[in-house]
């Protein structure tokens, strides 16, 4: 089920009137039962593996926490000699189950991302067999279960299950059938079609997985250094992994964030549950209006980009940029505005990133979660582990105090973009993507000084408008080009599409009619324009610091109501959607 | 306090739900998408009362075309209706004869068995659902299109209650029409049928051509011979060609479906092929020897009445005149000896006449578009003149291009001057102009000269008219114009523009070329004459109905 599914909507509401209805102690667990649903409409064969790593999470963090917490500590301040060294051990233990759990998430999460990509590799041959040989037995489990069996086979989720109950059967649909006899002859026909297509070759990607795979190591690691405290019931943890507004894209979530929120229940808030949905809409907005429009010209121009010129090539580059952005941002309005109908406050993506003036900033402003999760379980801990510092020591020593400043920001973040790439994915492409940003930061964290001196030098005023605005539109231009390098389905291609972007630009192609011929005609150009206007004064207006849904909540009741009713219209009459449109998955649901 | 406030939140949040609901209703009424004739022939199926219903007739727009219920009804009492549309998928043939069955008894059903080869796109279900009353056949219609395939079938279903989802994109094509669409709501007359006064006869082949050129396309083995480096290579596939030869089980089996449905309802199931000649590489439907064959195996095979109106039985067909699109459609004058054949074949069943009241008051506007579409099929000069010497309340406006003198007989002369015309005919020169107006019988203006002539003046209703007409030598025109619009055919020859006063319209525009031969055919335009047809057509329906 996909948000923008004609289910989704149904859905949300069906969970929250049945959330809302339910007493504040048992909400927990209508939610987690909506999530199982939620999560087996993208196949029921995939629920397994979600069990299990939760399994494994719950019971690591379990066995990492089992030492009195600091503050028992205390109690017993009084320490013999013996003791410490036990302690000291009980820690190399603790560390031990945190690196085998993790690992264990990691190589699962590894494993499905990059399916058979480890059996080549002779120690990891056991693990990729027991985890094949585990999926094909349940599977085979599955496909003996009535119902789940023909969803297994089928490869379809339980929303379509339901949904053939109740139109699919002439005996079971809810239309009631008043002649004796029936299409049963057709039934059996779309069923052998689709026992058919029922062999799974191969494993798709189980939805979420990268996403809640992160959350949960950084549970792990979260409990090893104590901020904060093991879950002791699975089915909680269970939820915090499934929860259904942040499985799709996320955020990556910390459980101390989300946990407490999750389980704790909310009552109907009568603003809160408004302002969610104007959220969603928001979402669905940049979604469907902006991003899935401009899909079309990008898939249009970039999936058989020998046939165009180099100018036309950049336009499609920055509409690629702009349709992930409305893509990613919308899938995350919708996420968080559901949830906050809910109650519960999901961890923000992102914060105008097209208003970032260097790379660093950037990421700090786009796909948020991720960067911190990177920034708090990879790059501080290689920053602050003892052999780097003992390193970076030495170095400061012997080439100064610079090189040693240099050496220890830089060995973290090439790891951290090596990691940042692989988890975007395994392809050469996606390698050349992280080094670029990496480069980037790296680079400019190294020669910052010398930038400041050039910029000095040059009489530039840094604080200046026209400065600032040079440093957006750089910024910009780099994610244009880490765009390029990432659109197209092989690195040849992405190097094609520079050559010609340098040697074929013939920008008459632009007003000559012919990108009007490219799946947006100029009506839609319109549409598009006055959207991305509104898309850009919204982003505007909360950079400095506006809150627009309570501005708009301050306004008179029928400018308030225009605005709504203009949106959901918008949405309504300009949206991708429907015959005609694939319904497009969010980009990012892929990782 | 805290409850007034809820209270208020309550009202509000209704009445947010209560403006949305009808913005939404308007919005989709805007987008949806127009079906004039299947909108017409619903409504008209629905306000009609059909109880004592004889015969209806199913399938694509073959069937739509030929069989013209009103004619039945004028000329032997009998009552029809013709359910069938374009491209018409079995699913919505079974269905609409649900419907029919759940409004009326039908003692006869014709289908056209050229759907039985052909597939059909969503639009030709949404043709007959966005028309469909709601009711029992139509859940389950909805139902069926849903999951035929799995992929789409919430979204169908999703569509069909919410219109918008299918149709929303149509905001970059609306026109005026969409925001006043009354399509539905406009009382039509043909009871089903749709027909087209224009002849469309460029290209048209044998049914042996067809037949030939069939044969070689589904057996047509691919053949490519390759030279390569001097060294030739032959590749031979083993491809039959695109030519589809075999009908769909599933077709097959809602074939016999509907021929239960009739059986339980007491009513003959007849399998019809409509008359259609066409190269198959040209159209999908080509009804070919193989194709008529097949339709028969089955029909036996099911015991069901096979009846082959191009092959097995000779209704008369006059592929030169009787089709407007070169051979796939009958139009107006072919579906006349189409409807003939089913009242013969109703007479022979031994149905008796009856009477209904709606059909008898749409029988006026029936006659006159009849009148108005055999007018417009007036070939014959001398049959030409006749007639418009003898239609009251309308202006004749003439002018000639080119030259109108070189093959006119005396007696063509002569009857020209039956309508008034003081005009030396005979005495004009080659290459001459001529112009005349004849309102009302009344020869208002003529003018004969060597030189182009221009004029303008005003009918005897007020309306304004401009001729000119000149010869080769000169501008070589012919201009008619009424009001600002100019109807002319601007042909070589004589150029007649007839205007009605009572409708106010120009009922036909045509020019015969009397230059190059003395039995000259009218020619008009296949869009003069649509365009004139449907004006008339329109204009009779506002009399008649508003």
């Amino acid at each position: 089920m996909s948000f923008t599914g004609y289910l989704f909507l149904p859905f949300v509401f069906l969970s929250l009137l049945v959330y809302f209805l339910l007493p504040l102690r048992i909400k927990w667990i209508a939610l987690l039962v909506f999530s199982v649903f939620f999560f087996c409409t993208w196949g029921v064969d995939y629920l397994p593996l979600v069990l299990i790593i939760t399994l494994i999470a719950w019971t690591g963090g379990k066995m990492i926490d089992t030492e009195p917490n600091k503050a028992a500590e205390g109690k017993h301040a009084k320490k013999t000699a013996q003791s410490e060294k036990s302690a000291a051990g009980k820690k190399k233990g603790k560390k031990t189950l945190l690196i085998v759990s993790a690992l264990m998430i990691l190589i699962i999460l590894i494993y499905v991302k990059a399916q058979k990509g480890l059996t080549g590799i002779p120690f990891m041959e056991p693990l990729v067999g027991f985890l094949s040989g585990w999926h094909e037995k349940f599977q085979g489990l599955l496909a003996k279960v009535p119902v789940v069996g023909d969803l297994v086979s089928s490869g379809k989720g339980i929303d379509a299950a339901v949904f053939k109950w109740l139109l699919g059967s002439p005996k079971t649909g809810f239309i009631p059938i008043i002649e004796t006899t029936d299409y049963a002859y057709l039934t059996t026909e779309t069923a052998e079609t689709i026992l058919d297509s029922s062999v799974i070759s191969t494993w798709i990607i189980p939805i979420g997985i990268s996403y809640y795979c992160l959350s949960l190591s950084g549970y792990l690691a979260d409990v090893y250094w104590k901020k904060e405290q093991a879950e002791k019931n699975y089915f909680k943890l269970l939820l915090f992994t499934l929860y259904f507004p942040k499985i799709v894209e996320g955020p990556i979530s910390k459980y101390r964030i989300i946990g407490p929120q999750l389980t704790e229940g909310h009552s109907f808030d009568y603003q809160r549950v408004c302002f969610g949905l104007q959220r969603v809409l928001w979402g669905f907005f940049k979604k469907l209006v902006i991003a899935d429009h401009l899909s079309v010209f990008v898939n249009t121009v970039f999936g058989n980009y020998e046939s165009y010129a180099g100018s036309q090539l950049l336009v499609a580059a920055v509409f690629g940029a702009i349709q992930l952005y409305c893509d990613f941002s919308g899938c995350m309005d919708i996420a968080l505005g559901v949830s906050e109908c809910f109650g519960i406050t999901l961890e923000e993506n992102f914060k105008q990133p097209f208003a970032s003036r260097s790379a660093a900033e950037f990421w700090r402003r786009w796909h948020i979660t991720l960067g911190a999760w990177f920034k708090d379980y990879v790059f501080m801990p290689l920053a602050v582990s003892p052999r780097l510092m003992k390193i970076t020591g030495f170095l400061r020593k012997k080439l100064g105090k610079r090189a040693g400043k240099i050496f220890s920001s830089v060995i973290p973040l090439v790891a951290v973009w090596i990691l940042t790439g692989l988890w975007h994915g395994t392809g050469a492409n996606y390698m050349v993507w992280g080094a670029y940003w990496g480069l980037l930061i790296i680079l400019s964290t190294v020669f910052e000084p010398e930038f400041r001196k050039l910029t000095t030098w040059l009489k530039i005023d840094t604080s200046s408008s026209g400065f600032r605005f040079f440093q957006k539109s750089r910024t910009f231009w780099l994610f244009v080009i880490s765009r390029i390098i990432t659109i197209p389905d092989s690195l040849e291609a992405t190097w094609d599409v520079f050559r010609r972007i340098f040697i074929n630009f013939a920008p008459w192609k632009l007003v000559d009619g012919s990108m009007l011929k490219l799946g947006i005609s100029s009506s839609r150009f319109i549409v598009l324009a006055l959207a991305l206007i509104l898309v850009g004064f919204v982003g505007s207006r909360h950079e400095k610091g506006v809150k627009i849904r309570e501005w708009i909540a301050a306004r008179p009741l029928p400018i308030r109501w225009l605005i709504y009713y203009g949106v959901i219209f918008a949405v309504l009459i300009f949206g991708a959607y429907g015959p005609g449109y694939n319904a497009s998955d969010f980009v990012y649901m892929q990782f | 306090m805290l409850k007034a406030q809820k209270t208020r939140k309550v009202i509000g949040c209704l009445f947010f739900v209560l403006i949305f609901c009808a913005l939404f209703y308007c919005v989709d009424g805007v987008l949806a998408q127009k079906w004039d004739s299947p909108a017409y022939q619903y409504r008209e199926l629905y306000e009609t009362d059909l109880s004592e219903l004889q015969a209806v007739f199913l399938g694509t727009s073959h069937m739509e075309m030929a069989v013209d219920p009103m004619r039945m009804y004028k000329e032997k009492g009998f009552l029809a209706f013709n359910m069938a549309s374009s491209c018409q998928p079995m699913e919505g043939s079974y269905y609409a004869l649900e419907e029919i069955f759940r409004l009326s008894n039908p003692k006869y059903v014709f289908f056209d068995a050229g759907k039985l080869f052909t597939t059909s796109g969503d639009a030709h279900h949404r043709i007959i659902l966005d028309n469909m009353q709601w009711g029992l056949p139509k859940l389950k219609y909805i139902r069926k299109w849903a999951m035929l395939d799995e992929e789409k079938s919430i979204e169908r279903l999703a569509s069909v209650f919410f219109p918008i989802i299918e149709y929303h994109n149509r905001w970059e094509s609306l026109t005026e029409q969409d925001f006043a669409n009354d399509a539905g709501e406009r009382h039509y007359y043909r009871k089903g049928n749709f027909t087209r006064a224009t002849i469309g006869n460029s290209g048209i082949v044998t049914a042996e051509r067809m037949n030939d050129e069939a044969e070689q396309k589904y057996q047509k083995k691919t053949r490519n011979i390759i030279v390569e480096n001097g060294e030739e290579t032959v590749r031979e596939g083993d491809g039959t060609g695109t030519y589809e030869l075999e009908m769909s089980a599933s077709d097959q089996e809602l074939l016999v479906k509907m021929q239960d449905l009739c059986k339980k309802h007491n009513a003959q199931f007849v399998l019809v092929k409509i008359p259609s000649v066409k190269l198959p590489q040209q159209y999908y439907g080509a009804w070919t020897k193989y194709r008529s064959e097949a339709a028969k195996k089955l029909a036996k095979q099911i015991n069901v009445e096979y009846v082959d109106l191009l092959y097995d039985y000779d209704i008369g067909v006059d592929w030169e005149t009787d089709t407007f699109d070169a051979g796939i459609h009958l139009n107006y004058f072919g579906a006349k000896k189409a409807t003939r054949f089913f009242e013969k074949y109703l007479e022979g069943a031994g149905l008796k006449s009856v009477s209904c009241a709606a059909y008898d008051e749409d029988m006026d506007v029936y006659d006159n578009v009849c009148r108005e579409a055999d007018f417009l099929a007036i070939r014959n000069f001398d049959t030409y003149i006749q007639t418009i010497k003898d239609k009251e309340n309308i202006s004749i406006l003439i002018a000639a291009k080119d030259d109108m003198r070189n093959s006119l007989s005396q007696e063509d002369i002569d009857l020209i001057k039956k309508l008034g015309i003081q005009t030396q005919i005979e005495n004009m020169k080659n290459r001459d102009a001529f112009a005349a107006v004849i309102d009302n019988g009344n020869v208002i203006y003529e003018e004969w000269s060597n030189a182009e002539t221009d004029h303008e003046g005003v009918l005897s209703d007020g309306r304004t008219y401009q001729l000119i007409s000149s010869g080769w030598l000169e501008h070589n025109n012919s201009t008619i114009i009424i009001d600002g619009t100019d109807y002319s055919c601007n042909q070589r020859g004589i150029n007649f523009v007839i205007y009605d006063h009572e409708s106010g319209l120009v009922i036909d525009s045509c020019a015969f070329d009397t230059w190059a031969t003395d039995k000259p055919k009218a020619t008009r335009t296949q869009s003069t004459i649509d365009s004139v047809f449907r004006k008339y057509e329109t204009w009779c329906m506002q009399q008649a109905y508003h």
